[in-house]
């Protein structure tokens, strides 16, 4: 799990286990100069106090001996008073004394110097009051001689034994100050070259472990500006040809920008051509309307002919009929007339002149059949072209029909036309329009492309900065490389 | 002036002249009656027929000339009717519309298509018949009448009768009136 921390992670935890190492060196430090201070302070507060508690209780001994003294000389009794209240003072003291005293032979000495004090106050108090009944000096100069001085004297040297005792111990506990001192020092100089040790210890692991990681980073870092290095040159290469490909563009750009122009006006002759073209279509309607009208009245007219034609041809029968009787009584005028040119052929002199007759009549009547024959053909030739008038009419009357049929379509084209001219008007005028707006676009466009040629270009240009960069980083991966893990042949 | 008053007065000057001048000297001519007979035409001569009468049909009787269609009367005296196409060899006739007489006492009748009219040239006019002319060697024509630049086949009435003749015998033809 170590492998994955990071190197400052490591370097805290370091930097912790030195620190908690330095802290259990001065909770060490700190907790022997508390154990040397406090033993001072017991020195101080105990038995020092004790020494000097001792020499103002010996003190307040000895200004009751010299009240005492006093009264012994004065025989005021206000010395006796000054008396009690120094021994009051003297007892308070000593019982004060007594709870500072922490030793058992500390006590016990200040129960004897408190006995003998009771004892010499006892024989205080004799001699006072041998002197208050006025007895013989000599009996107050035995009494102090035999109690007094010598009860004193005991007092005194308990006194001094009494202090001897605190000082002596006073020296023992500065004797066990000192050797306190003397072990937290100990600790304290093995706690700190145990951080010393610690310290060169992690020191050394996390060198190692740093330049591993380091080394590992460099050398990552050197593929990474490699491959960046590559990057940029592909980059480079690449903005190289957008830059070119952004100057095509902006060419381009500029040509569509001219051809949107063009279309522009191109539109808006068409628009212009348009509208002429919906007011000759208008005209051209209203031309075909009349035009329908007049074919309307050339299809009556037609139609009036053709009735006639029909009726004439009707009459052209009817004359046919005629004729034909004409014809038949022609051809039977002329067999009879061969007749009687037959029979006459052999008469007498009257038959021939009668056969001359009958002659002229064969011949009158030839002839009246040969006209009927030629009327006959000239009715048959005007019935054919009264059939091929009435063909022909009947064929314009189809033609007028059609005709109309084609005005109407034409008049409905041109209608139709006039309506898209209309359309093509609007179109044109919206192709106009877009166009214009295209133009406006393009512009915008060709405004974008400059600046994208520009930002292409810079990018050209940092891609070549980036490439220096990464050429850079590579070196300098190469130098910290050397830095962190020297060549073998080093 | 037009063409038809001009035509109106050649007529009225040739009908006038015609009974204002001498009758012509007498010209050796023929009198023809043309006619077609199943799509093909030809001419009899006048002086062999007593007539020409429409055909109205004809009573059918048994006999054994194909070419006969039947009875006829004809001014109340009943006559043979032959196909005159049938008799020449051409087949019969497809609508005969007309008889000729034949003249002579034995009198039979002639059925044919159209009369076309009646010819009178000049005998110089009339031209043997090549031998290709004819359908039967029988009723053969021997003589062609050259009308403006055709030649029109005459068929001898006389010899066509007597032919009928000698194959049938004579004909039941009316009673004579001598008798």
């Amino acid at each position: 799990m170590a492998g994955t921390w990071t190197i400052g992670r490591k370097i805290g935890l370091a930097f912790a286990a030195l620190v908690a190492l330095a802290m259990v060196i001065a909770g060490v430090g700190v907790y022997g100069l508390r154990r040397v201070v406090a033993e001072e302070e017991h020195l101080l507060s105990v038995h020092a106090q004790a020494v000097r508690e001792a020499q103002q209780l010996h003190v307040s001994f000895e200004r009751k001996i010299a009240e005492v003294r006093g009264f012994f000389f004065t025989r005021d009794d206000h010395f006796i008073d000054l008396m009690r209240q120094g021994r009051t003072a003297y007892l308070a003291m000593l019982e004060r004394l007594e709870k500072d005293v922490s030793t058992e032979e500390g006590r016990r000495r200040l129960a004897e110097i408190k006995a003998a004090e009771a004892e010499h106050q006892d024989g205080l108090d004799r001699a006072i009051a041998l002197l208050k009944n006025k007895e013989e000096p000599e009996k107050v100069a035995g009494l102090m001689r035999r109690e007094l001085a010598p009860g004193r004297e005991r007092i005194h040297q308990r006194f001094l034994e009494f202090v001897a005792m605190e000082e002596r111990q006073l020296d023992e506990a500065k004797a066990d100050a000192a050797a306190h001192a003397a072990s937290a020092q100990s600790w304290v100089a093995g706690a700190t070259i145990a951080i010393i040790a610690l310290a060169i210890a992690v020191a050394v692991v996390l060198g190692r472990a740093i330049s591993h990681q380091i080394g590992t980073a460099v050398r990552q870092v050197q593929g990474s500006s490699t491959e960046l290095r590559a990057a940029a040159t592909q980059q480079a290469t690449g903005t190289r040809e957008q830059s070119g490909a952004m100057t095509e563009i902006a060419t381009t750009i500029n040509e569509l920008l001219a051809t949107s122009r063009q279309i522009a006006d191109s539109a808006k002759r068409v628009a212009a051509i348009a509208e002429k073209t919906a007011a000759a279509g208008r005209s051209g309607d209203e031309a075909m309307r009349s035009a329908l009208d007049a074919a309307a009245g050339i299809k009556r007219q037609v139609d009036t002919v053709v009735t006639h034609m029909l009726d004439l041809g009707k009459r052209s029968q009817q004359i046919g009929g005629v004729l034909e009787i004409i014809n038949e009584l022609a051809e039977q005028t002329n067999i009879l007339a061969i007749n009687a040119t037959i029979e006459a052929a052999g008469a007498t002199e009257a038959g021939r002149r009668f056969a001359v007759v009958a002659d002229e009549i064969r011949k009158l009547a030839d002839r009246v059949s040969g006209s009927t024959r030629e009327i006959r053909g000239l009715i048959e030739e005007n019935r054919a072209a009264v059939h091929t008038t009435v063909m022909a009419t009947e064929g314009g009357s189809k033609a007028v029909d059609a005709g109309m049929r084609e005005f109407k379509q034409v008049a409905a084209a041109f209608g139709d036309i006039v309506t898209l001219v209309g359309t093509t008007t609007d179109a044109a005028r919206e192709i106009e329009l877009s166009t214009r707006q295209q133009a406006s676009g393009v512009e915008q466009v060709n405004v974008a492309i400059t600046g994208v040629a520009q930002t292409t270009r810079e990018t050209e240009a940092s891609s070549t900065q980036m490439l220096q960069t990464a050429s850079q980083l590579s070196g300098l991966a190469t130098e910290l490389m050397k830095l962190v893990q020297p060549p073998a042949s080093a | 002036m037009s063409a038809e008053s001009g035509r109106i007065d050649e007529l009225r000057r040739t009908f006038d002249s015609a009974f204002a001048s001498e009758p012509a000297a007498p010209v050796e001519r023929v009198d023809l009656i043309a006619l077609r007979a199943a799509a093909r035409s030809y001419a009899v001569r006048v002086s062999e027929i007593a007539g020409v009468v429409p055909f109205g049909g004809a009573v059918p009787l048994p006999c054994e000339e194909p070419a006969m269609l039947g009875i006829a009367a004809v001014r109340g005296t009943p006559l043979a009717v032959y196909d005159l196409a049938a008799l020449v060899g051409d087949g019969p006739a497809r609508a005969p519309r007309w008889m000729l007489l034949s003249a002579g006492a034995d009198r039979v009748a002639l059925a044919f298509d159209e009369l076309d009219g009646y010819l009178r040239i000049p005998r110089d006019q009339l031209v043997a018949a090549a031998p290709e002319h004819g359908a039967k060697a029988t009723f053969r024509p021997v003589e062609l009448a050259r009308c403006g630049d055709s030649l029109r086949p005459i068929v001898s009435v006389t010899a066509v009768v007597r032919e009928l003749e000698q194959r049938l015998g004579p004909p039941a033809g009316p009673p004579s009136k001598e008798k």
